[in-house]
């Protein structure tokens, strides 16, 4: 439809241009190129025009595209607060903050944290206390090379450890007392007893 | 200065006491403004407009709301809960980042909103947390409230604070207008359990629907018949 209309307006100004030349060379006593020439290269007068133009389609004028892309209708203001905010339904909640319902509840502390990743207060708990004994340990050290282990003893632990072990080892002395939650034994990988005889079990029940 | 229509509403209140308040009962009154009552900013005199170099006046009315003091409910009217308005004015916000944060905690149980509001990564997240932490200090504090946990979001939106505007440069030497946005956010704490549907349209269960239905289509007469 919209070619449709950019076809009679496109018709329209040349019918202008056609009896323009006429009208031109009436007022100024039949100067230039002989209006039959001149309707020629224009298309000619209508009884004289060709069923199609010659050469093809003739070029839009910058005046043709008076109907380019605009809005149609106007956007309603269901559609308008849909596209801007957002809801449910459209699109799909995306752009609303949606609550979590994967939660999962840390034992230790009583937060909650996400799956898969650590529990916050937990985690800030231990990086505050390792910071802390990272700087105890760089003051004692100052700018001597490291060249031994280092040991960190909280307060009422140097007794544990005899004369010869602490020279082998840098020690740290901390004034404050050790978190509960902080275990003396790392390294252990188990508290339970290998078992040094072993031998194969058939499972029992299988039909 | 309060507001005419607000004053009205809460010598109504007070005066819907039956039979005028005793003596008895007024020692009961609260005998100072409560401290939930924000310092109120300057009001801006009569005629004056608001300009981006005179400091920003806040919302006045919506900390009023708590100052009402209602009659004692009778015997077989159902109790009032009790309730705590609470406003942060002028927060570094833009209004439309802090709608997605205020919508998501209606109707949500205080616990539940500070729990949700933890894992939201927005800086909105951050200023409704501690609005409602206030808002609860608040209702224990003041407003007769039991437990600190049995309060939901009864009401909970972001309005426009002041806007200030600045220049930037573009490209080709074109001006650019930065706008620094400020928002207000509102937050009614209500006592008690949080409904089962906050919104009135909200979807229904499939067997609810149902039954909808089926009332429906045993409704139908047909018209114009005896």
């Amino acid at each position: 439809m919209i070619n449709g209309v950019r076809v009679v307006w496109g018709n329209w100004q040349r019918t202008i241009d056609r009896y323009a030349v006429i009208i031109y060379q009436a007022i100024n006593g039949g100067g230039g190129p002989s209006p039959a020439l001149a309707l020629a290269a224009a298309g000619g007068v209508p009884h004289q025009r060709a069923a199609t133009p010659p050469g093809g389609a003739p070029p839009p004028v910058a005046d043709d595209g008076f109907l380019w892309a605009v809005p149609k209708y106007r956007r309603s203001v269901e559609r308008r607060m849909m596209r801007r905010y957002g809801a449910e339904s459209w699109p799909n909640g995306r752009k609303l903050i949606k609550p979590k319902n994967n939660l999962i509840f840390c034992l230790k502390c009583g937060s909650h944290y996400l799956p898969g990743m650590l529990c916050m207060t937990c985690y800030n708990r231990v990086k505050s206390e390792t910071e802390e004994l990272q700087k105890a340990v760089a003051q004692q050290q100052g700018l001597t090379p490291p060249d031994r282990e280092v040991a960190i003893v909280y307060r009422g632990e140097r007794e544990a450890i005899d004369d010869q072990q602490a020279k082998a080892v840098r020690l740290v002395e901390l004034p404050k007392e050790r978190p509960r939650w902080f275990s003396k034994n790392l390294m252990q990988r188990t508290t339970t007893p290998v078992a040094t005889e072993t031998a194969p079990v058939k499972p029992s029940d299988l039909g | 200065m309060l507001s005419a229509r607000i004053l009205q509403r809460i010598i109504a209140t007070n005066a819907a006491w039956p039979g005028g308040i005793t003596a008895a009962a007024a020692t009961l009154l609260p005998s100072r403004v409560p401290s939930s009552v924000p310092e109120l900013g300057p009001a801006r005199p009569a005629g004056v407009r608001a300009m981006s170099f005179l400091p920003p006046t806040g919302p006045r009315r919506w900390p009023l709301y708590n100052e009402q003091v209602f009659p004692p409910t009778g015997a077989d009217e159902a109790p009032r809960p009790a309730f705590v308005c609470h406003v942060k004015t002028n927060v570094k916000y833009s209004t439309k980042k802090m709608w997605y944060i205020a919508s998501m905690i209606r109707g949500m149980s205080i616990e539940e909103a500070l729990k949700q509001l933890q894992f939201v990564n927005k800086k909105g997240a951050q200023i409704v947390s501690e609005a409602l932490k206030e808002a609860q200090e608040m209702a224990v504090r003041d407003h007769n409230v039991e437990f600190k946990n049995n309060l939901w979001v009864a009401e909970s939106f972001a309005t426009k604070g002041r806007v200030l505007k600045g220049l930037r440069r573009h490209a080709r030497a074109r001006p650019g207008i930065v706008h620094y946005r400020y928002t207000h956010y509102f937050v009614r704490l209500e006592e008690g359990a949080p409904p089962e549907q906050y919104y009135a349209d909200a979807p229904l269960p499939p067997e609810e629907m149902l039954k909808r239905w089926l009332e429906q289509r045993r409704q139908r007469t047909i018209t114009h018949s005896l």
